[in-house]
């Protein structure tokens, strides 16, 4: 994870959304957070070459239109984008989501705290984990190239 | 298909205790499918 790409946020909840940049900033966290409000949206950004592309997409699973395991199903069928890390991040604790989820290859499942201390906590422990480990689609890249 | 992530080993013992406890600390806060796991350290 570096700190000039940005985190995809994918939440219709505003309040949610704002807890997520309010953390962030209290961890000096310096990557932009790109927020969009559900799948459909989160697709576009992916799929349009001119934007940067996040190192990490924190996803919501209940949002209209596209849900986050409609995007992730959509995500991993796609060569493009299959290697980006996406961590759950939901209100859900239905085994069928979360199932599903880790049958996508999920990097994560996390149930939003509502405890604010706490969203803290976990949201230190997704940056610090994904600080630590390589980038994911340099990695991919490089092997096709060889 | 790529799921998860890849760590190289730090060299240093401390920064090597410090990504364990990292990468245990992210899996326990996460729901998995199935029963929860704890971590527990051998030399206690």
């Amino acid at each position: 994870m570096q700190d000039n790409e940005p985190i995809l946020l994918v939440e219709d909840d505003e309040v949610d959304a704002m807890t997520v940049r309010r953390v962030l900033r209290e961890l000096k966290v310096s990557n932009a957070l790109v927020h969009v409000t559900n799948g459909e949206e989160a697709l576009g950004y992916l799929r349009d070459s001119t934007r940067p592309r996040p190192c990490l997409v924190l996803l919501d699973i209940n949002m209209p239109r596209m849900n986050g395991i409609e995007l992730l199903r959509i995500m991993k069928a796609d060569e493009e984008l299959r290697a980006l890390p996406v961590v759950i991040m939901t209100t859900s604790t239905n085994d069928r989501d979360i199932i599903e989820a880790f049958h996508l290859s999920v990097a994560g499942y996390m149930i939003k705290p509502v405890d604010y201390r706490q969203f803290v906590e976990t949201i230190r422990t997704i940056d610090t984990y994904w600080r630590l480990s390589r980038r994911p689609v340099a990695t991919v890249k490089a092997a096709s190239a060889t | 298909m790529w799921g998860c992530c890849y760590f190289l080993k730090p060299i240093d013992w401390q920064r090597l205790v410090d990504a364990i406890k990292a990468i245990a600390r992210y899996w326990q806060i996460n729901f998995l499918p199935g029963d929860k796991w704890e971590v527990t350290d051998a030399r206690q």
